[in-house]
């Protein structure tokens, strides 16, 4: 009985999301047409109250299913992240939603629902449990991609999401046998007392296993050179649906990596430490180079997405708690700083018709919209990392983590990609308060589209100023 | 005698087609075979590994596999649908509205 | 090996059979041809136009939905078979997918996925 009680405890806040994702489902069909909007602040609520419920206080941890879920901290402050990614998206895609005759109750559940398979990824101690969290995730995510079925780049995007993303899946699956087959477990604590114990240490099967899992969890995370699905599936899906991707999947795909390499790889970390590296290093430099010829402004923050992956990369490899603490951090800024971003983004019109993300377009906005040009300045400064906003935070604890690990040139690389990148983002703002109007463009911020990127603003600003807040809510985790 | 190696070596050849046939065909509707191909592979490795060491984890592993491909099919099919309304075609070298 | 000799053993004579009856059939029946002969057979009719043409976007939701629907039946199996070590609170947790099931087909049900017309 005490051992039900234990298991029930673990997979609580998931069968709490479950039974709310699936009043979610009745809501979407009992509203009305026009009032869709209500399904998506009723997720909000929902996830409030899981959030309220489901607290481990410091140090509790909850392990049940035989060691296969685990309900900790680091798997609390994740929940938080996607939750606040899930309700900053909602409040503020209503807007563009309704322009574009989108507005439909699924848009939010299968985003809520997608936040039960990142639970899942995160929570998991188990492949097999670490697997069906995944698709969960990516599938919903295919169908976000894709959400807007009357353009044509929505559903290319869709669809390359898709294939790539199965075929990521199935490399990461077929790793995973041959892991399952050289180790005999799925279990995370068990493959590492397996690879403790050194009995598999030289295997080619393992090591081939480990690779693949280590390639398909690479794709996920958009690392270069396994990066090119995210540009054309960020710059195609809509736009607070790309909001949403760039920051919720990859924290729970950078969350479910960090468990297991943490745990289950641990004794194998001359693996997997020098290819994290390069793929670091790679992914920065590469994300910065492209995204500075990018004249689509979605284009460029999707490949800036890319770069801010490279970052978090750093704090993977620092083999050190200070790394994914810092991870976990930068996952809280950038949910503010880029979803932010995004749903200003959205709101762009040429002429207040036609969705518009040139560059060119952004010239002379700050005489036209003070508001909305200072906005954008925020969140692109912050994105660039200048003190004192919210992104400076991120990168600097990020930096720190890697010092401490002796690993002083990826953060003199990561510094210095940091400085590359500051172009870009500066491009922005310099079209919107020093070049004159171009276009007839127009940004008209509605209510929901408002309160987002208030929201967004003073999270910035606040995180920027007052840190430690901030960063003591991420000081106890432990992996 | 049929080992534990004649069926991993199954597998990989079939991972391996799965693999070439997403990399190289064009149409999207066989790329997607392609794909169940490979996951048929990861089937086909579990089952032998779950009997090599007499367990019952690998099969286990196999019926989520099977599930969560049957949704992927669904979804992947009602994309491909919804590519084609608005592009009238699958091929996979004309999906390249977005560049750069 | 040897195990496989009754499979080819088999083979051998299922495909000897449809050699051998195909060749006494040619040289014993009367070779006559007429238009008759030509049409297709019996319940068959001439195709009125091409049958490569696309079909109702109906077909397409309804495979979707008994894709998932029919697959999910695949957790019963071993949920059957075990089932008399696991008893009761197996039965419960049964219960409870069937029902998290149910909410997807009433979804779809009252999306009108089901409906033809």
């Amino acid at each position: 009985m005490q051992n039900f009680m234990m298991n029930l405890q673990s997979i609580f806040p998931e069968v709490l999301m479950t039974i709310f994702g699936l009043i979610l489902v009745v809501l979407d069909v009992m509203t009305k047409k026009e009032k869709k909007s209500m399904v998506g602040y009723f997720g909000i609520a929902f996830l409030l109250i899981t959030a309220l419920l489901t607290n481990p206080q410091v140090g509790g941890k909850y392990l049940g299913f035989n060691n296969m879920l685990m309900w900790d901290n680091f798997s609390y402050v994740f929940f938080v992240i996607f939750a606040l990614a899930y309700t900053l998206t909602t409040l503020g895609s209503v807007e563009y939603l309704k322009d574009k005759g989108i507005l439909k109750g699924e848009f939010y559940t299968i985003m809520f629902f997608s936040i039960l398979g990142m639970m899942f990824m995160v929570s998991a101690f188990d492949l097999t449990i670490f697997y069906v969290g995944l698709e969960t995730m990516a599938i919903a995510m295919y169908v976000l991609a894709g959400f807007n079925k009357n353009e044509m780049r929505s559903s290319e995007a869709g669809v390359k999401y898709f294939i790539i993303g199965a075929f990521s899946s199935a490399m990461l699956l077929f790793g995973m046998t041959y892991v399952y087959g050289a180790t005999g477990t799925l279990n995370y604590l068990q493959i590492s007392e397996v690879l403790k114990s050194g009995l598999v240490a030289d295997n080619m099967t393992v090591k081939i296993g480990l690779i693949l899992m280590l390639t398909g969890f690479a794709f996920k995370i958009s690392a270069v050179p396994f990066h090119m699905w995210a540009p054309d599936v960020y710059q195609g899906a809509p736009t607070p649906a790309a909001g949403f991707m760039t920051v919720a999947p990859k924290a729970a795909a950078f969350a479910a990596l960090i468990r297991f390499v943490y745990i289950a790889l641990e004794p194998a970390a001359g693996l997997w430490v020098p290819l994290f590296s390069i793929l670091a290093v790679l992914t920065m430099t590469y994300g910065n180079l492209v995204a500075l010829a990018q004249t689509n402004v979605k284009r460029m923050l999707a490949y800036s997405a890319i770069s801010h992956a490279g970052y978090m990369m750093i704090g993977l490899v620092a083999m050190n708690p200070e790394g994914y603490r810092a991870i976990a951090l930068y996952s809280l800024i950038y949910v503010f700083m880029n979803i932010g971003a995004f749903t200003l983004l959205g709101i762009l019109k040429n002429k207040g018709m036609v969705e518009d993300e040139r560059l060119e377009s952004f010239a002379g906005l700050a005489k036209k919209n003070p508001l909305y040009a200072l906005g954008m300045l925020i969140f692109m400064f912050s994105l660039a990392g200048i003190p004192p906003l919210a992104g400076f935070i991120g990168k600097f604890q990020i930096f720190m983590a890697a010092m401490k690990a002796d690993m002083i040139w990826l953060a003199v690389i990561g510094a210095l990609n940091s400085a590359l990148a500051c172009y870009y983002y500066m491009r922005v703002t310099i079209y919107m308060y020093f070049n004159e109007p171009e276009y007839e463009v127009e940004a008209t911020v509605g209510r929901s589209a408002f309160i987002t990127s208030f929201i967004g603003v003073v999270m910035v600003l606040f995180v920027g100023f007052f840190p430690t807040a901030f960063i003591n809510f991420v000081r106890h985790l432990l992996v | 005698m049929l080992t534990l190696a004649h069926y991993l070596v199954l597998s990989a050849i079939i991972f391996s087609i799965g693999v070439a046939g997403v990399l190289i065909r064009r149409n999207l509707i066989v790329m997607f075979m392609s794909l169940e191909l490979m996951l048929n592979a990861v089937n086909i490795n579990l089952a032998a590994f779950s009997s090599y060491l007499q367990q019952m984890t690998g099969q286990i592993f196999i019926v989520f596999v099977m599930a969560v491909a049957a949704a992927e099919a669904a979804v992947g099919l009602a994309l491909f649908i919804s590519l084609f309304r608005n592009k009238q075609t699958i091929n996979a070298d004309e999906i390249n509205t977005m560049r750069g | 090996m040897s195990g496989y000799l009754p499979i080819v053993l088999f083979l051998i004579v299922a495909g000897g059979l449809g050699v051998v009856v195909m060749f006494v059939g040619a040289i014993v029946r009367p070779a006559k041809y007429e238009k008759v002969k030509f049409s297709v057979y019996e319940c068959g009719m001439p195709s009125l136009d091409e049958n490569r043409k696309r079909l109702n976007l109906r077909f397409y939701i309804i495979a979707m939905l008994f894709v998932i629907f029919d697959v999910e039946t695949v957790f019963l199996y071993p949920w059957a078979v075990s089932f008399d070590m696991i008893g009761l609170f197996g039965l419960i947790e049964m219960i409870l997918f069937i029902v998290i099931l149910v909410f997807g087909y009433f979804y779809a049900w009252q999306k009108g996925a089901l409906e033809w017309a």
